[in-house]
């Protein structure tokens, strides 16, 4: 691309100026200073690139009137023309593209003319004065290559966008910084991790606290056995030494127990048994005694009534008999009247005639018998009753009888009637008879007279028989009652044996020292028994006492006492054992509780995810920064590497030439950020290191080399410089001249000077270049 | 079999582990509900063995992860199994590789009708009658990389015979613990596997032998998404598994993707989010959601995004809304992965530094090796740190993701700059 034409409508204090046709391929723009030359840059810049900023150092306003603005002629590589015009406004000022035929294109066109190249790329590599270039030099240092690469990519924003990814890498992770996110996330992960370390080993904890608490359970359960063995142990010796006491006595009984003779068998209350038993022998034989003298007085007595009533016996007896001689006759009377009856009843009969006369006598009769009776009195009296009242019976009977008795069969029958009663007459007077024999009399009638003098002695000896059976009796009563205490004395005797018996005595004396002796030994056992009933009652029976027993034989009291004490003691430090292992299940409880409980484990691990995931999203926002600006240094080493010899080529060839072979080549080590330059004999110079002529020489050999890189690759732009040569020496602003020369025959090259000299090392350089004269009011075109 | 057989079949229930994946606190009531989840999903199991009357529970390992030791999650565990034993219902345990029998606490008594298998092949009865036979093994220790499943024998009377087993079937990306294949599980004669390790359900033979994972009980991880339960198995007289799915979990995962490219404003992009959000909690089923919403795509939006703080702000404007609804939903994340709008494959083309690096990238993901040993390099101050690597064990962001987004960092930084 080539500037054929500059048209300013204004612009600094050109107004309506034209300048051009600018048709040499090499234009130097001299004028004095004040001349305009900056301005033109600015302008050119402007066009092409839109209008800066008003801040910016390229700002220019238009101070000599006319539209702020103006319009550039070009013709791109195969000689189109276009003009681009632009005028200061919004967004760098609005630009038209007028191609020769008219036709309007847009900034796209001219970004194409342009090659793409920015603003910066144009004024750091295409279009620039002294101060760019002197610029450079504070650019040594980690950015200068890729400054210097940039600027030839187009990008010199790579060192600010690397900045800037380092920047913000460096805010979320430093290696070895501490107050980035990741390094404080770090710790506070690290933090947790403790935590949870602490959590987990709660929970190891937990499992050797349920162990404790088992063991510490059976350890109290043992204690507590062990308690119970004691009291047990202490029960036993306490009763033990209760059971001393009477253990002693028991001893000391069963000692004089064995001492005792032996009473084998004793009856039981033998004495007392014995006294009674002697008590009713003395009673019994006493009342005897005096039986036997009440009976021997009663026998006295009776001995003295004795012939009284013995005659009154006889009397009685004579009398008795007198009385049944009487009876005799009067049955002798009687029976011979009734013969006589039946006799003549007989007779009568025979007659054949009844008579009542029989029956009258009998009547008759019987009322004799009645009346004699009664004379005679006694036994005759009823004697005489009776067989008159027999008669008088009889007699009515026959009365009234009499006349059914009639025929031969009643005269047998009373015939045999008559006999009958013939018989018994007789034999009643047989009996009288030997009534009166007996009696001893011959007549009936002394039987009377007897009669009256047995009564008379019964009257007389009455009383003596009385009180002689009074003597009787009594003495009969006596007998009774002695022979009734003799048995008692008797019966008592014999049971008296029978105890002495028993008591295995043989007279009361020997049963009652036996039973002294007995008593002796009854009492002794009596304790025994009563001392073993309080120590069984404490052992119990059979077994218990028998080991009681055989315990107590072999106990020793003291020792009994000492091992109570023990027992106490311990039993007092199990209690405290007990209290401590009571305490300590409660505290390891609640522990085993809290843990149980505890859950901000899990609030733990869900922070720790939490913190986790935080760094990770820093992570990868970090990777981001860090991939970022790994891209880009590579694509920096590559372009380092691809584009870097044809760019240090060209450099290292145009800084020979200028430096008149003072240095040779231009040395860019891979990873190092400085530029070297090496002299013919191989010494190397870094840029701080050379003169600021021998500098500048160098980064403007740089700039031609990018300038013929980008040139080959995009755009062939005009190179336009602005007095770069103050610095340099006469020889080597010449071989500059040469060089600008060169670069000519591909790029178009403006320079702007306000040194003749400049003019004339072009002049000589290209006798064909352009030289345009800036005065400062106007531009004249020579 | 004379009666039918009704069971449930569980794993991994990683009782009271934390919720991962979430960076960002949340607020109290949200925290107790994640830090209850799994518990409340275990209460659920057990109620549902109740109500449904189901003769056993098989738990097929991870009840929880012994690295925490957390006492909590064991305690109750054994609160459920005794809520069972209560209502006669049995239960069968084994131990995986996140809860080997080493990681137990010691002395914590397990209700009669547990049975709880040990490091050596057991067998233990179900039901009353036997109609059923468990066979069973638990990791003594966390690794456990042999294949189990030749000790699983089945015999003649063993009626239905399940296997209750912590193992990897086949080649999956999990952590190979006693790895298998269907063809081993096939020869043991086994009915029904039960098996547990694999967090995603699956069914991976139906009958003759039935291969199940019931995956886990309740979600933790961005990465598992949706619901989650358990299987429960009828079997009828003929030996016939039928299997059905039971959500048990309260708070589910959801993740959520919303390309900006047609977002033009950031009432747009507001309106966008919401009606995401409202989706995927009037999809849960009642269930509570913890979601990520990640952005993606070029649009003008791009650069509202990369401002400080307009993600949180974002975030609290869909949490605002809808977190303290109940079931809630709430946002834990938005992730920016939106670029600048520009033409990337024109601005390739440019023939400066900025082409230069779109080009490398390109190369870089085209050629995955060289990518990660470039990323790795990059990455090795922080990812080799000697404090901090260990938390980024299983941390694998990906890697052309990785890419894509320093891209954006380095496009957003030198466009910006020129």
């Amino acid at each position: 691309m080539r500037i054929e034409r500059l048209s300013v409508d204004g612009f600094g204090h050109f107004s309506g100026h034209e300048l051009g046709p600018l048709d040499g391929r090499l234009v130097v723009f001299h004028g004095p200073n004040e001349a305009g030359k900056t301005t033109l840059l600015a302008f050119i810049q402007a066009i092409l690139f839109g209008f800066p900023r008003k801040t910016d150092a390229l700002w220019v306003p238009a101070l000599a009137g006319g539209r702020h603005g103006g319009r550039i002629a070009l013709c791109d590589e195969f000689c189109a023309g276009y003009v681009v015009e632009r005028y200061q406004g919004t967004h760098g000022g609005p630009v038209a593209v007028t191609l020769s035929d008219g036709t309007q294109a847009g900034a796209g066109r001219l970004s194409e003319l342009l090659g793409h190249a920015s603003r910066d790329v144009f004024e750091n590599v295409f279009a620039f004065g002294l101060d760019q270039l002197q610029s450079l030099a504070s650019l040594q240092g980690p950015d200068v290559s890729s400054h210097i690469y940039g600027a030839g990519a187009g990008t010199e924003s790579l060192p600010r966008a690397l900045k800037e990814l380092e920047k913000r890498a460096g805010e979320i992770f430093l290696p070895g910084g501490r107050n980035q996110p990741v390094p404080r996330l770090l710790g506070e992960v690290e933090t947790v991790n403790g935590q949870l370390d602490q959590k987990r080993a709660d929970a190891a904890t937990y499992a050797s606290l349920r162990q404790a608490l088992a063991n510490l359970e059976e350890g109290s359960s043992r204690l507590q056995d062990q308690t119970q063995e004691l009291n047990a142990r202490r029960a036993h010796l306490h009763r033990l030494r209760n059971a001393w006491d009477d253990w002693v006595t028991l001893r000391q009984e069963e000692d004089r127990l064995y001492e005792l003779p032996l009473v084998d068998s004793f009856p039981e209350d033998g004495i007392s048994r014995l006294q009674s038993l002697e008590s009713q022998i003395q009673l019994a034989e006493r009342e005897i005694r005096r039986i036997e003298g009440r009976l021997d007085e009663a026998r006295q007595s009776a001995e003295g009534e004795h012939s009284g009533a013995a005659r009154y016996q006889e009397a009685l007896l004579r009398r008795q008999m007198l009385q049944h001689a009487r009876e005799s006759w009067t049955r002798v009377e009687v029976s011979g009247r009734t013969a006589e009856t039946e006799r003549l009843g007989l007779a009568d009969l025979d007659q054949q005639h009844d008579s009542p006369v029989l029956a009258l006598v009998l009547l008759v009769a019987g009322f004799a018998f009645a009346v004699t009776g009664m004379v005679i009195g006694g036994g005759a009296l009823l004697v005489g009753i009776g067989a008159g009242a027999m008669l008088a019976v009889v007699g009515l009977y026959l009365l009234s009888s009499g006349r059914q008795l009639s025929g031969r069969p009643r005269r047998e029958e009373q015939r045999r009637r008559a006999e009958a009663a013939e018989a018994l007459h007789q034999r009643e007077r047989q009996q009288l008879q030997r009534w009166l024999q007996q009696l001893g009399v011959f007549e009936f009638d002394d039987v009377l007279l007897s009669l009256d003098a047995v009564e008379r002695d019964i009257e007389s000896a009455r009383d003596a028989d009385e009180r002689h059976r009074g003597y009787l009796e009594q003495a009969e009563r006596e007998e009774r009652q002695l022979a009734e205490r003799q048995s008692e004395r008797s019966e008592a005797q014999l049971q008296l044996e029978q105890l002495l018996d028993l008591g295995d005595a043989v007279d009361p004396e020997e049963f009652r020292r036996r039973a002294a002796r007995h008593a002796e030994r009854e009492a002794v056992e009596q304790r025994l028994r009563g001392t073993l009933e309080r120590l069984q009652r404490v052992s119990g029976p059979d077994e218990g006492w028998r080991r009681l027993r055989q315990e107590l034989e072999s106990v020793d009291p003291v020792g009994l006492d000492d091992e109570l004490l023990a027992i106490d003691t311990r039993l007092s430090e199990i209690e405290g054992e007990l209290a401590e292992l009571h305490h300590e299940r409660g505290s390891t409880s609640r522990e085993l509780q809290r843990l149980e409980g505890d859950t901000s484990a899990a609030d733990l691990r869900a922070k720790r995810q939490r913190l986790i995931e935080d760094l990770r999203t820093h992570a990868d926002d970090w990777s981001g920064y860090v991939l970022a600006q790994a891209l880009l240094d590579r694509a920096r080493k590559r372009y380092e590497q691809e584009r870097q010899p044809a760019v240090i080529q060209t450099a290292q060839r145009h800084l020979e030439t200028i430096t008149g072979g003072r240095y040779t080549s231009i040395v860019v080590p891979l990873d190092a950020k400085e530029i070297e330059v090496v002299q013919p004999n191989g010494a190397r110079k870094r840029p701080q290191d050379l003169s600021r002529g021998a500098r500048e020489q160098l980064y403007l050999a740089l700039r031609f080399g990018f300038i013929a890189e980008f040139s080959r690759k995009t755009a062939r732009l005009p190179v336009i410089v602005d007095d770069i040569l103050v610095n340099f020496d006469p020889q080597r602003a010449r071989a500059t001249a040469h060089a600008f020369v060169e670069i000519s025959e591909t790029n178009q090259v403006i320079v702007f000077t306000c040194h003749p000299s400049t003019v004339e090392h072009f002049r000589a350089a290209s006798p064909g270049v352009q030289v345009v004269e800036l005065e400062p009011e106007a531009a004249v075109i020579r | 079999m004379s009666e039918t057989l009704r069971f449930v079949h569980a794993a991994d229930l990683h009782l009271d582990s934390p919720f991962q994946g979430i960076k960002n606190t949340a607020p109290e009531h949200i925290a107790s509900e994640l830090r209850e989840a799994t518990f409340r999903a275990y209460d659920g199991i057990i109620d549902l063995c109740i109500e449904r009357g189901v003769q056993a529970l098989l738990i097929a390992g991870d009840v929880f992860d012994s690295a925490d030791r957390s006492l909590n999650a064991q305690l109750r565990f054994i609160q459920g199994l005794e809520r069972l034993h209560v209502s006669g219902i049995q239960s069968f345990v084994c131990h995986g590789n996140h809860d080997p029998m080493d990681g137990w606490t010691a002395r914590l008594a397990f209700p009669e009708s547990c049975h709880r298998f040990g490091p050596e092949i057991g067998a233990a009865p179900l039901g009353p009658d036997g109609q059923a036979t468990v066979y069973g093994i638990s990791y003594p220790q966390r690794n456990v990389v042999h294949d189990l499943t030749p000790d699983f024998q089945r015999r003649a009377n063993d009626g239905f015979a399940i296997g209750l087993l912590h193992a990897n079937v086949g080649l999956t990306a999990h952590e190979s613990y006693a790895p298998c294949s269907l063809e081993s599980l096939t020869r043991t004669g086994i009915d029904y596997w039960a098996l547990g390790h694999v967090h995603n359900r699956a069914i991976l033979n139906r009958s003759n032998p039935a291969v199940v994972y019931p995956g886990n009980t309740q979600g933790r991880h961005p990465n598992e998404t949706g619901a989650r339960g358990v299987y429960v198995v009828d079997v009828d007289t003929n030996d016939h598994p039928a299997i059905d799915f039971v959500p048990v979990s309260t708070v589910r995962w959801e993740t959520a993707g919303i390309c900006i490219s047609e977002l033009h404003t950031e009432q747009d992009l507001i309106d966008s989010l919401a009606n995401v959000a409202e989706g995927l909690l009037h999809n849960s089923d009642r269930c509570s959601v913890v979601c990520r919403v990640e952005l993606t795509g070029r649009g003008p939006q791009h650069t509202t995004l990369r401002r400080d703080g307009t993600l949180d702000a974002l975030r609290s404007e869909i949490n605002n809304h809808l977190s303290a609804r109940s079931p809630f939903l709430w946002c834990e994340r938005i992730v920016d992965r939106t670029g600048p709008e520009i033409d990337r494959a024109e601005r390739r083309q440019a023939e400066d530094f900025l082409g230069d690096v779109l080009k490398m990238i390109d190369e870089l993901q085209a050629d995955p090796e060289e990518r990660a040993e470039f990323i790795q390099t990059a990455l090795g101050p922080l990812y080799s740190h000697s404090r901090a690597r260990q938390y980024f064990e299983g941390h694998d962001p990906d890697a052309a993701g990785l890419l894509a987004n320093a891209e954006n960092r380095i496009l957003a930084r030198m466009l910006e700059i020129a």
